[in-house]
């Protein structure tokens, strides 16, 4: 049962790499201004223009008792505090590029960068 | 085997896997790599186990009471259906593949389930944030998924017997 490897489990790795690497490409900086996208519920609540921001920004989520607290500066954003129990959003740190994103699964919050404007699926599908 | 053996090899699973997730959530695997979400997926041994030497049904049965179980003790209804859209994608992923011996090992079935079980999860997550920008956290689970999956595989037990240290009767 447990045996030496097959065609296809390297045809198989070598397709996860594949698709990847396509969609790390596919999400590459296109060079435009940097913009946050923060959603809470799968709703876009509010987008932050980071490159140039002159001051930075203390943004509080609170809802139902989930509590979310988001800096932002000139070209950098993270989420500085959450009260959720795995904190991982915390720990996703500084996000400065495009397609890098912080998630709090627990509180419905994420924020996101883009550099492409609109939320853009096509952008992956390219 | 008969099918009370199999019902009661299956809740045993269950509970193995329910203790190897806890036991996963204890190492510091996030002081080694510090990126939110990759995970060992030792629970997957289980699951594998399950899939090899029971059958997909098995495996399914599995799976789902480990689920629910970790939905009754942890109330978290996110992490339910995180886990429910991973888990049965890359359930279904790996039983196709194991129905096809000739072309993968159970090292080929292991890392399309982890493959899989990013994109459920990566799927999960775009309906529950509502934006595709969390696509793009795919290619380095997928990458951390090519580094686990041959771990997970090669912790399988080849028999029943392996797997309780004596001969079953």
């Amino acid at each position: 049962m447990k045996s030496k490897l097959k065609p296809g489990d390297i045809a198989a790795g070598a397709l996860i790499f594949a698709l990847a690497a396509g969609i790390y490409l596919a999400g590459l900086d296109s060079g435009g201004p940097l913009e946050a996208q923060i959603r809470q519920d799968g709703r876009l609540t509010r987008t932050v223009a980071l490159s140039g921001l002159k001051q930075p920004i203390r943004i509080e989520l609170e809802r139902e008792g989930r509590r979310n607290v988001i800096l932002a500066e000139d070209g950098r954003i993270c989420i500085a505090e959450a009260n959720c129990p795995h904190q991982d959003c915390v720990r996703a740190g500084w996000l400065d590029k495009s397609g890098q994103s912080a998630l709090c699964l627990e509180n419905r919050v994420s924020v996101s960068l883009t550099n492409q404007g609109e939320d853009a699926p096509d952008a992956v599908a390219r | 085997m008969t099918t009370s053996k199999k019902i009661a090899l299956c809740g045993i699973l269950a509970a193995l896997a329910l203790g190897l997730s806890l036991l996963e959530s204890l190492l510091p695997l996030q002081l080694l790599i510090p990126l939110p979400g990759v995970r060992l997926g030792l629970g997957n041994v289980v699951i594998l186990t399950a899939l090899y030497l029971l059958g997909a049904p098995a495996a399914l049965a599995t799976l789902l009471c480990r689920v629910a179980v970790l939905y009754l003790i942890t109330g978290n209804a996110t992490a339910l259906f995180m886990s429910l859209c991973g888990g049965l994608l890359s359930l279904l992923a790996m039983a196709a593949a194991h129905r096809l011996p000739r072309l993968f090992s159970i090292y080929g079935v292991s890392l399309l389930g982890a493959a899989f079980h990013n994109v459920g999860q990566i799927l999960a997550a775009r309906l529950l944030l509502g934006s595709w920008n969390i696509v793009y956290y795919l290619p380095l689970l997928l990458c951390a998924g090519l580094i686990t999956a041959p771990i997970i595989a090669a912790l399988v037990p080849q028999k029943i017997s392996d797997f309780f240290g004596t001969p079953l009767h």
